[in-house]
Parts: structure tokens; C-alpha cells; sequence
């Protein structure tokens, strides 16, 4: 598994077509940008393609409004639960799997407590993803620096 | 040669780009004679912090400096600037928000082809052009479209720029971290 991370608008799909140039399979998309839901990820993954996963802060936020902010720790398990999931899955099927972050991080800490909510948790799966990745890059306006 | 200098607010970044803007500027008088070392000020004293920043900055740089005050027009930079100068342009946050907030100019593609024309007559000046800017795409994505709008906007720019420097630095506390083009 990869994991590319990055500020907004910072260039991270370029990378990851980079990433992926000498492979010559499709690759299979699931956004949030595009209103894909992520549950969807088995069957939007075409056999023999690699798949890229983007737009985790939508997942979250949707997530976060069904529950409450006790449930942090459910919902923690429950998205480690699904990277172990891809981890396997792409084990299986022999092609890549890569996951594109956004780093929002760094600002000052948010007045709304869903917005906290959501920059602890988003924070906590790209360090959970991090560790499950073999690879892990981070873009920065257009350059990427392999941090793993 | 064109530099991308960036940081977070108070990583030092402009304290870091002087100084090399400083470097080049004394290397080129050794080389080629006398040259200017000009600083391009995008942010103007609106109000009285604003101008205590200015202060601070203006006090911190030392005579070599010719300062000129570029809230939008960079070509008035242009013009100012001769054969071999070396120009730091601080910030380009600044610079944007003064664009887009006096409706100079909002379009993507034309910020990036001013920013170009701009990158270009440098290069035929021969000047080394230093431009600082701040990371500020790393924070939770904003719900306000306008603020979205100009992080967009910004990136743009940045990416832009990145793509046609030679060397592009993060500072963080102080210390660069090369991205583009070799150490020192």
C-alpha cells in the first residue's frame, strides 16, 4: 500500500500518476469528491486494476455527524479495520493499492467541535495509514519527498 | 536563477531569504559589478500593526537594501529592476490577496501568466528573483468558498513556480529543507 499526503491543491494526484506510470494496469478511482461512498470500495475495484482511494475527510465528516464524539474510538477501530482490509485485498489480487491524504494539521485548533472531531481522527488514520503503507510521500506545491 | 522560499508563519522564512538574497547580491558585485539588491514589499501599512511589521522587517535589513512598495503591479518590479539585480519579493500571500481583493486580476490562468511574463523578463535581465510565501494549505479545508477559492489560487501560483525554480526551500524554525536544486 502507498499513502500520499499533502496540503490542499498541493499536487497529489500528479504524484500519484507518476506513482503509477510504469504500471501499465487501469487504475480503479473511488472519490468522495465524486460522491462515491466509501462502503463501495470492493465493487467499484475492477478486477486486475490497481485502486486509489481519495477525499477521507468526507468519509469522516459523514461519519462523525451520524455519531457522536464518544464514538471517536469506535470510529477509529472501524477505519484501521478497513486499511487492514485493503492491506489484504490487494495482497490477494497482486496490484497496488494507494491511499491520497490531505495534511490539515497545521492551522490553529477549530472552534467547531465536529471540526476537532474531524482533524484528531483524520489525524489519526494517516499516522494508522502511515504504518500499514510500505511507502508513504508527501507533496508539497508539486514537489513529493518520500518520507518512508 | 529564480527561488521558492516557504514556511509556516514565524518559521523564519523571510529571515532566511534575505540572507541569501544578501549572499547572491554580494557574489554578483564581485562578479560582475555594481548591481541592486531590491526588496518588493507586497504588504502596505493599512493599519498600525501592519506598519509595526513593516518597521520590524525594515529595521532588520541593513542599507545595501533598496525597498519598493509592489502591492499588485509586478511590472512596476520589472521596470525598477536592471541587468543582474537580485530581487526578494515578500510575500506572495500578500500579493494575491491584493490582486484578487482590488479585482486586479481573479482568473487562475491569468495569475499564473503574469506570474510567468514576470518569471520571464528576469530571466532575460539575468536577475536572480527570490519569491517567499507561506504553507497555508495545511489546515483544515475551509467552508467559506472564498477562502477555499484563494487557497486554490494560491496553490496554483506555488505550483506554478515551484515548476520553473531552481531551487525551492521550506524553512522550518529557521532550518531549510532543500526540495529543488542542491543544498547551500
Amino acid at each position: 500500500m502507498q499513502l500520499v499526503t499533502g496540503g490542499a491543491f498541493s499536487g497529489k494526484r500528479r504524484i500519484v500518476k507518476e506513482l503509477f506510470k510504469e504500471d501499465p494496469r487501469e487504475l480503479s478511482w473511488l472519490s468522495s469528491y465524486n460522491d462515491d461512498s466509501l462502503d463501495n470500495w470492493l465493487h467499484v475495484w475492477q478486477p486486475g486494476e490497481g485502486l486509489v482511494l481519495e477525499g477521507w475527510e468526507n468519509w469522516l465528516r459523514e461519519d462523525i455527524r451520524l455519531g457522536e464524539a464518544s464514538q471517536m474510538d469506535t470510529l477509529r477501530r472501524k477505519y484501521y479495520k478497513l486499511l487492514t482490509d485493503l492491506v489484504r485485498e490487494e495482497e490477494f489480487r497482486g496490484v497496488r493499492v494507494c491511499l491520497i491524504m490531505l495534511e490539515m494539521g497545521k492551522g490553529i485548533v477549530p472552534a467547531e467541535a465536529e471540526d476537532r472531531a474531524l482533524r484528531d481522527l483524520h489525524g489519526w488514520l494517516q499516522q494508522d495509514a502511515a504504518r500499514l503503507s510500505e511507502e508513504v510521500y508527501y507533496v508539497w506545491h508539486g514537489l513529493s519527498r518520500r518520507l518512508k | 536563477m529564480i527561488w521558492f522560499i516557504s514556511g509556516g508563519a514565524r518559521s523564519g522564512k523571510s529571515t532566511y531569504a534575505e540572507n541569501k538574497a544578501a549572499e547572491l547580491y554580494e557574489e554578483a558585485e564581485r562578479k560582475n559589478g555594481a548591481v541592486n539588491l531590491i526588496y518588493a514589499a507586497t504588504a502596505r501599512a493599512s493599519d498600525e500593526e501592519m506598519a509595526e511589521r513593516i518597521r520590524r522587517h525594515r529595521a532588520g535589513r541593513s542599507e545595501i537594501w533598496q525597498t519598493i512598495e509592489v502591492p499588485w503591479d509586478l511590472r512596476q518590479l520589472v521596470e525598477a529592476g536592471g541587468k543582474g539585480d537580485v530581487l526578494l519579493v515578500d510575500c506572495l500571500t500578500v500579493w494575491l490577496n491584493n490582486m484578487l481583493f482590488n479585482k486586479k486580476e481573479t482568473r487562475t490562468s491569468k495569475l499564473i501568466d503574469i506570474m510567468s511574463d514576470f518569471i520571464q523578463s528576469a530571466k532575460e535581465k539575468e536577475q536572480q528573483l527570490l519569491f517567499v510565501s507561506n504553507d497555508v494549505n495545511e489546515d483544515l479545508p475551509s467552508s467559506n468558498r472564498y477562502i477555499a477559492d484563494y487557497t486554490y489560487k494560491l496553490e496554483a501560483v506555488h505550483r506554478f513556480i515551484v515548476s520553473q525554480a531552481d531551487r525551492a526551500v521550506q524553512v522550518n524554525a529557521g532550518l531549510p529543507l532543500h526540495w529543488k536544486g542542491e543544498a547551500g
